[in-house]
């Protein structure tokens, strides 16, 4: 029996720890998950494979963190069912635990497109440290690697191998990496420093199948295009996005869309139920709408949101949206809401950049309101604008100077600056 | 006053995302943030310690005469 429990051991549990000992120092509190190291940095894997981080510069918290917060840790468990009704769970060794408030904060799981050969050895995912680990064993032997899949994940395993000296080819089936994230001109700068370094894009392509090699049909060979080309290689990477982890809560009573549907206080449609992270399908206040957001910022809010309200603290999510700050091959980049937005529909975009292209700047508009934010090269002072957009400032005023080297909250109106800078932003 | 661990910095870059002043650089050569700031005044905490993902900016407390 655990007052509390929470299923998976990442972003989203470090917040709902915090929150629910804010609120109640002393309940049971147990987590459950399938790693044996918790709360690291997903994102950092790629550092740590080609050796520029230690793993102890990926922990969010100390060492200390869990037993000070008196979480019972049941570290490389996996949860194989839960029953609803009579609140309890059941483990891979059969234990029960029974519990009051339940958090699934179990993440995403690597998708795999329905092609061939990915059974073969030399396959391999990249979104666990489990994960950097297998890459990291094998890269005296990755020589020629193709990546499938050119979004965040992908291009953090194509700069991993490629520092590490394997030829490397992201295969793209969108006409530009990062595309869920950049537009055109922030992708064009990206792609530029990829190929800089050597590592060949294709975009606009597909892997057909990955075949075996001639005299093991076991071990990848290589891969072949939808346009019938064959590269050769050692290893592949399947990094063509994320899925939900939902299996605990399929043919149950929970409601589930592409992840579990969350209300405003992260709770599923079922009472003492709550998700967060990347399992989770919560409020984009961009969009408007429910949606899977598999990032750090969102989970943890997420997860702090659930923790203080499974605690009895009522409190409400006050909305997600895309938030990606990130650093590829020295290139800072920050994208936020609908970065990616062309001037369409109802749409304004304004951009600032340089003849040489050392950065871009693009701010998307809707009826004067920000909706979206991309800086790539130079990322100062983009989270004044982030602040605007969160509370729906119409800008329409002084829109022309928001992409200025010098805009600050003194550009704005003073009539505007109080307001903007009294709520809470967070 | 906001203190940033250079040590615990990842360069994650999250802090300069969310900083409602514009207050907080980027240091590429060494992949961390450098912030010089008074503060949100009308926050419980500051914007960036909120965010930091690992604790690498905090709130302390410091008297005037250090």
């Amino acid at each position: 029996m655990s007052k509390y429990v929470i299923i998976g051991g990442s972003a989203g549990a470090i917040g709902a720890v915090e929150a629910i000992r804010e609120v109640d120092p002393t309940g049971s509190l147990a987590i459950v998950t399938e790693e044996s190291i918790l709360g690291y940095s997903r994102p950092m894997i790629g550092d740590y494979l080609c050796g520029e981080t230690p793993l102890e510069k990926m922990m969010y918290r100390d060492d200390r963190f869990w037993a000070e917060n008196h979480v019972q840790v049941l570290a490389g468990r996996n949860a194989i069912c839960v029953n609803f009704s009579n609140k309890y769970m059941e483990l891979d060794q059969g234990e029960r635990i029974v519990f009051e408030k339940l958090l699934i904060a179990t993440g995403s799981k690597p998708f795999f497109p329905s092609i061939d050969g990915t059974d073969k050895e030399g396959v391999i995912s990249f979104i666990t440290l489990p994960d950097a680990k297998n890459a990291k064993a094998r890269l005296e032997r990755a020589r020629r690697v193709v990546i499938i899949g050119g979004g965040l994940i992908g291009i953090c395993a194509a700069e991993a191998f490629a520092k590490k000296g394997a030829k490397v080819t992201i295969v793209e089936l969108q006409n530009r990496v990062l595309a869920l994230l950049l537009d055109d001109a922030a992708s064009g700068i990206i792609e530029n420093a990829i190929r800089k370094i050597g590592i060949k894009i294709m975009t606009g392509q597909t892997v057909q199948r990955i075949i075996g090699k001639s005299a093991n049909d076991r071990v990848v060979g290589g891969v072949v295009l939808n346009n019938g080309e064959t590269i050769l290689c050692d290893t592949v990477v399947v990094a063509a996005g994320v899925r939900s982890r939902i299996e605990l809560v399929e043919g149950t009573d929970v409601k589930v869309n592409k992840g579990i549907l969350v209300d405003e206080f992260m709770q599923t449609n079922l009472p003492d139920v709550y998700a967060c992270g990347d399992v989770a399908e919560a409020y984009d206040f961009i969009s408007g709408e429910n949606r899977v957001l598999p990032q750090w910022p969102t989970a943890y809010q997420g997860g702090r949101v659930a923790g203080y309200n499974m605690a009895g603290r009522r409190t409400t999510y006050p909305g997600g949206t895309v938030m990606s700050a990130m650093s590829y091959f020295g290139i800072p980049v920050v994208a936020v809401g609908m970065a990616n937005q062309e001037e369409d529909g109802g749409y304004e975009v304004i951009v600032a950049h340089d003849a040489s292209g050392t950065f871009y700047k693009k701010v998307v508009l809707k009826e004067g309101v920000i909706k979206g934010i991309l800086f790539v090269g130079d990322i100062e002072r983009s989270g004044i604008l982030f602040c605007l957009m969160r509370k729906a400032v119409n800008v329409e005023e002084f829109k022309e100077k928001l992409l200025s080297p010098d805009f600050g909250i003194v550009s704005l109106p003073s009539s505007l600056r109080r307001d903007v800078m009294s709520e809470e932003l967070t | 006053m906001v203190v940033h661990s250079e040590e615990k910095c990842m360069g994650c870059y999250t802090c300069i995302m969310v900083c409602p002043y514009g207050a907080i650089k980027a240091d590429t050569a060494k992949n961390r943030v450098v912030a010089k700031c008074d503060l949100c005044p009308d926050l419980e905490v500051a914007a960036c310690v909120a965010n930091c993902p690992n604790e690498a900016l905090v709130y302390k407390e410091v008297s005037n005469d250090v």
